[in-house]
């Protein structure tokens, strides 16, 4: 019998293959509700806190919360405690922090950050750039949420981003190749004359799997609410990944990130606020 | 009943240009169909090899003559090409605007929709299967379209525990249905009906009733032989309830993407209708979508643009110019008087002869090369004066339905079977295909010949 041929039809048959497996095995989901009571905006007197400021501003109208803005929390103690009293689902702060400011900018996120990401008991936006309000109504509007294989807090992430996606705009759901995804994709992979294109259609197919339930119901959303939801699968380094695919154009990036400071999630939160220009969500 | 010109009749013995050239490209161009028939090359390097090599002989032995300002290798190459290049535009442009509708998802979304509809009911699911195929590869042409099928087959019938060989099989089969139904459809369609000077629309009254008759043909001879096997092994309520958590939103990459190709595809069928009528080529309605698709899906144009059948353009391009040489050598036109010796001067016994001839041959080797080695030879026919549309509209339906009797016979049998192999690891052999494809070319090529004869006879052919 002719080999189905390599080059023509290989590739498209795993990648037709993952489409349908996506959607046979894609067990009813719903993606949780967004429901805060309050944003707390943590001011440093630095030039971001115009951003940090409108941020929260935007937030607050957009999940219906209430918003606090606070100056003078200098520690990391500090505002761990104004986080908790004030009962806030959302922190916006500056990264780095303060004091921090000035020493190894680019190599740390400074101490105070570096503290509050693993303490946190609500989701952190760290705002990296003091960027102007053209480019900030633009990120809320371009929304990319990286989605890591086995992370249970990507359905909160995709949560996060279709509330803020409610009033239209563009939702990217990146999903990225791991060692597990990787091996997973090797052993389908010697089933089929190895090839570029079949190890990227491959690699797909194996992620389209992973994620068939969230994506099922983030496009099903995103039809009712009118937003543009497309999903990109990646293999390769996170953070380079991520901001290759975001490019020039302002993006709220959102991360179900790890509070273990020995998980490897933990340190692509850590490493992504520190390579982003635009504004992070860490959950 | 039609008679032809008994002068052609006469002079089919007569060869009228020299003896060497004819037997020498002849056979290089029977061996080039040999070593594609057997495998023994890949066809598109076998295709080249074959065109190299006439290319080479007919200049060494004078086959063709400089013309004024024209060489005798501008008319053996360039004159050949030239003269099919407008199936070379269609089937780049249709590649790049498939592949790119292909891959938003819209029609996998369609699949599943379909899918559930069914609720995974065995048998209602096979008529589906075998109705979405003609469709999709109506839109789609088979490659596209039957890859995209069977591996909804494949991926459904494992999570429904069910055997995959009947849906494979009907899609299969049904594929080289829908390649009837439009001028887009399939190569050979849209190589015929280019050198046919075929219209889009007369499609839709000639094969595409042909299309659903011999579908439905293949649906219940394959319902009948594997209805052992139509059969749930789970209960009603389970069945249903695993259909029913089936998601196609879970399969959709790009919504947007997903629209717009819906619209684009839409148009440049409606291009394609039209073409005529604006005095455009179908090449360039084909190009204007693919261009479109290119700058509205926002994929990279390279991704798509490699992802066009190459393989297939060179086998093309060697094909043509081995056919072109062999032609200029008068092989092919001493072959159609013989044809017309044959056939007594009778237009509905060359029908059948030729029907008969094509479906034979198409079984045992790819059907691209029967239909383009028919070409020359049914428009010598028609330099003598014979009415060409009955024949090409033969052509048209033999060569696509030939192949269903063997597993290499079509491009979509090669693909479901490899694909069925590849992902389950379940062989159909020579053995159960034949039994199968046999049974169902033989009750589609007595019905074939039936449907055309009366079209000829009912003087209905446009």
């Amino acid at each position: 019998m002719q080999e189905m041929e390599p080059f023509e039809n290989a590739a498209n048959f795993l990648e037709d293959v993952g489409m349908f497996e996506a959607a046979v095995h894609a067990p009813p989901t719903s993606l949780p509700l967004i429901e805060i009571k309050k944003v707390l905006s943590v001011l440093d007197g630095s030039n971001q806190d115009v951003a940090v400021r409108f941020l929260g501003r935007a937030f607050s109208e957009k999940l219906n919360a209430s918003l606090e803005e606070h100056e003078g929390l200098t520690t990391p103690a500090a505002i761990e405690d104004a986080s908790l009293k004030t009962q806030a689902g959302l922190v916006v702060l500056p990264v780095p922090f303060g004091a921090d400011i000035g020493e190894l900018r680019e190599e740390s996120l400074g101490e105070i950050v570096d503290r509050v990401l693993p303490a946190r008991t609500c989701p952190i936006m760290a705002v990296r750039q003091p960027l102007g309000d053209e480019s900030l109504n633009a990120a809320l509007r371009h929304v990319l949420v990286t989605l890591v294989p086995g992370e249970p807090g990507n359905a909160l992430a995709l949560a996060w981003a279709c509330q803020l996606l409610k009033s239209g705009g563009e939702l990217i759901l990146l999903e990225i190749a791991d060692r597990e995804v990787l091996s997973e994709a090797k052993l389908l992979l010697d089933r089929v004359n190895i090839t570029e294109a079949t190890a990227i259609a491959t690699l797909e197919r194996v992620l389209s799997r992973q994620f068939a339930s969230l994506v099922g119901v983030v496009q099903r959303t995103a039809a009712e609410s009118g937003f543009d939801a497309r999903v990109a699968s990646i293999s390769g380094r996170f953070v380079e990944q991520v901001l290759k695919e975001i490019g020039d154009q302002p993006t709220l990036v959102i991360h179900a990130g790890s509070k273990d400071r020995r998980s490897t999630n933990y340190h692509r939160s850590a490493d992504l606020i520190l390579g982003s220009r635009g504004p992070v969500l860490i959950i | 009943m039609m008679v032809f010109a008994e002068a052609a009749i006469e002079s089919s013995v007569v060869l009228d240009k020299p003896v060497l050239p004819m037997l020498m490209l002849g056979t290089v161009m029977t061996l080039t169909y040999v070593s594609i028939a057997f495998d023994w090359l890949n066809k598109s390097l076998a295709a080249m090899l074959g065109a190299i090599i006439c290319v080479a002989v007919a200049l060494s032995l004078g086959v063709f003559k400089d013309e004024k300002g024209h060489s005798a290798y501008d008319r053996a190459v360039h004159d050949i090409i030239g003269h099919d290049i407008g199936v070379i535009g269609v089937i780049i442009g249709t590649s790049v605007l498939v592949e790119i509708a292909g891959r938003s998802g819209l029609f996998h979304f369609i699949a599943i929709k379909i899918v559930k509809w069914t609720k995974g009911e065995p048998r209602l699911l096979l008529t589906a299967m075998a109705a979405a195929t003609v469709v999709f590869v109506t839109f789609l042409t088979i490659a596209p379209g039957t890859l995209i099928m069977v591996s909804l087959a494949l991926v459904v019938t494992k999570e429904l525990e069910l055997n995959p060989k009947p849906y494979v099989l009907v899609i299969a089969i049904c594929a080289n249905s829908g390649a009837l139904v439009t001028f887009a459809s399939g190569i050979c369609t849209l190589m015929l009906g280019t050198a046919g000077n075929l219209a889009y629309v007369d499609f839709f009254r000639v094969t595409t009733p042909l299309a659903i008759l011999t579908a439905a043909i293949a649906l219940l001879a394959i319902r009948r032989i594997y209805r052992a096997d139509l059969v749930s092994p789970t209960s009603v309520e389970e069945r249903i309830r695993k259909v029913k958590e089936f998601d196609e939103w879970a399969l959709v990459k790009n919504r947007k993407l997903f629209y717009r190709c819906a619209m684009i595809l839409g148009a440049t069928i409606i291009g394609f209708g039209s073409a005529r009528s604006l005095g455009l080529g179908l090449d360039f309605i084909a190009f204007a979508g693919a261009t479109l698709a290119l700058l509205v899906s926002g994929i990279y144009p390279d991704e798509a643009i490699k992802k066009v059948n190459w393989s297939l353009i060179l086998f093309f391009v060697g094909l043509f110019v081995i056919i072109g040489c062999v032609q200029e050598t008068g092989l092919l036109d001493w072959q159609a008087k013989q044809m017309l010796a044959l056939s007594g001067g009778n237009l509905l016994v060359t029908v059948l002869l030729i029907g008969v001839f094509v479906l034979l041959l198409s079984g045992v080797m790819d059907n691209i090369p029967v239909a383009a080695t028919l070409i020359p030879i049914v428009r010598a026919m028609e330099a003598q004066g014979i009415p060409g549309a009955p024949l090409w509209w033969t052509l048209v339906a033999t060569s696509n339905l030939g192949g269903n009797s063997t597993p290499i016979g079509s491009v979509s049998s090669v693909i479901a079977l490899s694909a069925l192999e590849k992902e389950r690891g379940i062989k159909i052999g020579w053995g159960e295909f034949l039994r199968v494809g046999g049974i169902i070319l033989a009750i589609q090529g007595v019905l074939t010949l039936i449907y055309l004869s009366l079209f000829l006879e009912l003087g209905l052919f446009p």
